[in-house]
């Protein structure tokens, strides 16, 4: 096992080393990866496959008749709804994600730099609520946001509305709201981290070079925050572009996304086929931004080096 | 000598440990240091360098006392109005930033002029010989060039002071050696103080006007290095600073400034320096190998001189060092240069005496 981690990390040390020897590790490769492939195969790019090939045909169950056809296709580019869905979604999902960092990074902030010994406290009460159920979280957004609701109530006792109503429930902004409260917690550990990673040396050594304390936080700070405020972005952007309980809950008819259309397609409408391509049309949607962010990040890396 | 830049009146820190205690890391102290002067903070692990220099960047406050930077107390005064940069130990250079976006951050906070910023970046990478680095990011560089940008990333700014916390102790020896002299020439040619941190006692000898050196929270000797060297206050001066022998006596009796002690069944005369001893008194003498010279036998000289027998020596090129037994049991080591003067070579086990001057023995009552 050691001699197979040499041959890989160390292979000139190991060129003398006879045949006989180099034989058993290889097959032993084989046997390690193996099962990591397997199981790739088997419950990503198998579904993934299907997924796709489910595009091309016209109803989902009869495997046996195949009628290869572009006809989704034809229908999904000449239906303009589907276009705005796709893109209000993309939008909400971009909105949520820059609030939720926006909201989160104060709070990463103080728990990276000034908690001190409050911080596994601080770190803590961030998550507990993040273990309760998902459903419940949004639910509870219903009774604050409804017309018997804590907003309602209050706006009426200052008398700046005349009658309980809902504020801002059955709307977008409920699904906004409740969405960035919701993953504020994920949103805020990763931007912790990358705070908690950069030498406190740094930023003294920032301020003896006569940077003020917010020009030390542009300069320095939140440049190599950056990371952890990407990584923030994308735990945030992507699930919430597939979400549809929330927009189902809180969101009203104009609050729909495109999860809610998949599900409907998948469930109600039973046409599988166009499920899958909007499915498809929302995969590659997160694919290419978090592209890009991973070339980004590797050319910096490349030119920059690890933050060591 | 020249006007004081830096004094410390009366400063002292405690930092409150995690469970609620204090620790004491410097004792009330006064400090004065000059302008133009390459001092250092001398002191081993722990003994609060590190802390002094702190207190003078403004990254700590402390807990008594005042700090004047060019007569202006800096009490109020936070670390980015400050008129000192420090070289951090592990240089802290900005690993997003380019080698000349560095160096040139300092004149950027400044708000100086792009175009003066540009000429003062290149004329600091030149001083330190990096022209031709500036695209490049940290992580990119050997040690001795980190050190070098960020010795370019203080200077540039034309400090009054310059604080720099072990600044060659990520080096190797060798590189050490050749950065030392090139420190110390860069502190002669810009004629800015320096203030330097080590517990490498040699390079505080070769590098500094003058030296202060720390234990536990205090400065226990402030002065030249040949001062400190020759004339150590403490024994633990002594014995941190080069090596040194000591040697247990009792004071038989002094008269002006010459005392006579007792070691062993020896009497012998030294300088008396102390103050608040009197004849009985245990004591200490110390005195450096380089000091003393052995004899065949007692030759009529003048000289103090301790029996004893050669244990050991050793030859160590420009020099042999000696450890001689002595009658009461203490060992001294003997350093002689290995030159034709003294024809006299003994053997392990001869019998031998130990001379010296009156004048290079120093009483320590500690
Ligand atoms: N932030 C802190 N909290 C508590 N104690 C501290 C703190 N910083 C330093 N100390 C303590 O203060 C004392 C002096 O520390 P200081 O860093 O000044 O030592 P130093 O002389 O620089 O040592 P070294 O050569 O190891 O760098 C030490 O006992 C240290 O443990
Ligand atoms: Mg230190």
């Amino acid at each position: 096992m050691s001699d197979y981690v040499n041959q890989v990390t160390h292979p000139v040390t190991n060129s003398r080393t006879t045949n006989k020897e180099s034989a058993i590790p290889r097959s032993l490769l084989g046997s390690l990866i193996g099962p990591t492939w397997i199981w790739l195969v088997l419950f990503m790019l198998l579904p993934m496959l299907l997924m796709f090939l489910m595009t091309f045909r016209t109803e989902a169950f009869n495997w046996r008749e195949w009628e290869f056809t572009f006809e989704n296709y034809r229908k999904f580019i000449e239906t303009p709804s589907y276009h705005r869905l796709l893109l209000r979604s993309v939008w909400m999902a971009f909105v949520v994600a820059a609030l939720s960092v926006v909201a989160a990074y104060p709070v990463a902030y103080v728990v990276a730099f000034q908690a001190g010994r409050w911080r596994n406290l601080m770190i803590m009460l961030l998550i507990v609520p993040a273990m309760s159920s998902f459903l419940l979280r949004v639910l509870a957004w219903r009774i604050i946001l409804g017309s018997s609701g804590l907003l309602s109530t209050v706006l009426l006792g200052l008398g700046i509305i005349d009658e309980a109503a809902p504020i801002l429930l059955y709307t977008p902004t409920a699904v906004i709201i409740t969405l960035v409260y919701v993953w504020l917690p994920f949103a805020a550990l990763p931007i912790a981290v990358a705070l908690n990673q950069i030498e406190p040396n740094l930023l003294e050594a920032a301020s003896d070079l006569g940077a003020k304390p917010y020009a030390t936080f542009l300069r320095i700070t939140l440049p190599l925050s950056m990371p952890g405020v990407i990584a923030a972005f994308l735990f945030v952007f992507i699930p919430t572009l597939g979400e549809y309980v929330t927009p189902a809950l809180v969101g009203g008819p104009e609050g729909v996304m495109i999860g809610n259309i998949i599900w409907d397609q998948f469930s109600r409408a039973l046409n599988w086929p166009m499920g899958a391509l909007l499915s498809m049309a929302m995969l590659l949607i997160v694919l290419i931004p978090a592209g890009f962010i991973s070339l980004y990040s590797k050319i910096s890396r490349e030119r920059a080096g690890n933050y060591d | 000598m020249s006007d004081t830049i830096i004094e410390l009146r009366n400063i002292s820190k405690q930092y409150r440990n995690p469970d609620g205690g204090m620790v004491d890391a410097l004792y009330p102290a006064d400090l004065s240091i000059y302008a133009g002067e390459f001092f250092t903070l001398l002191g081993p692990s722990g003994c609060g360098k590190s802390t002094t220099l702190r207190i003078m960047a403004g990254f700590e406050a402390a807990t008594s006392g005042d700090i004047l930077i060019k007569n202006q107390s800096m009490l109020k005064v936070p670390a980015y109005h400050r008129p000192v940069n420090m070289v951090f130990q592990d240089y802290a250079l900005f690993p997003h930033l380019t080698i000349a976006k560095n160096v040139e951050f300092g004149l950027e906070m400044k708000k100086v002029p792009k175009s003066e910023r540009e000429d003062r970046v290149q004329a600091a990478l030149d001083m330190v010989q990096l022209n031709g680095l500036e695209r490049r990011k940290p992580n990119q560089l050997s040690g001795g060039q980190r050190q070098r940008v960020a010795l370019a990333r203080a200077l540039v700014n034309e400090p009054s002071v310059l604080l720099l916390d072990e600044p060659l102790g990520a080096l190797d020896l060798k590189l050490r050696r050749a950065m030392q002299a090139e420190l110390k020439q860069l502190q002669q040619q810009v004629g800015i103080t320096f203030v330097y941190v080590t517990h490498d006692q040699e390079e505080a000898l070769a590098m500094s006007d003058r030296i202060a050196v720390m234990d536990g929270g205090r400065y226990l000797q402030v002065d030249t290095p040949q001062e400190i060297y020759e004339h150590p206050s403490t024994r633990f001066v002594a014995d941190f600073i080069g090596e040194t022998n000591f040697i247990s006596a009792t004071l038989n009796s002094h008269v002006a400034d010459l005392a006579n002690v007792q070691i062993g069944s020896q009497a012998v005369g030294v300088v008396y320096r102390a103050n608040g001893i009197y004849p009985g008194d245990e004591v200490t003498l110390a005195i450096r190998p380089e000091k003393l010279r052995l004899e065949q036998n007692a030759n009529g000289t003048e000289l103090p001189q301790l029996t004893g027998t050669l244990e050991q020596a050793m030859y160590l090129g420009t020099d042999t060092r000696f450890v001689v037994r002595m009658e009461t049991g203490e060992s001294l080591v003997v350093r002689e240069q290995n030159q034709m003067v003294n024809d006299f070579r003994p053997t392990i086990g001869d019998a031998v005496q130990v001379q010296f001057t009156a004048e290079d023995a120093r009483i320590l009552t500690d």
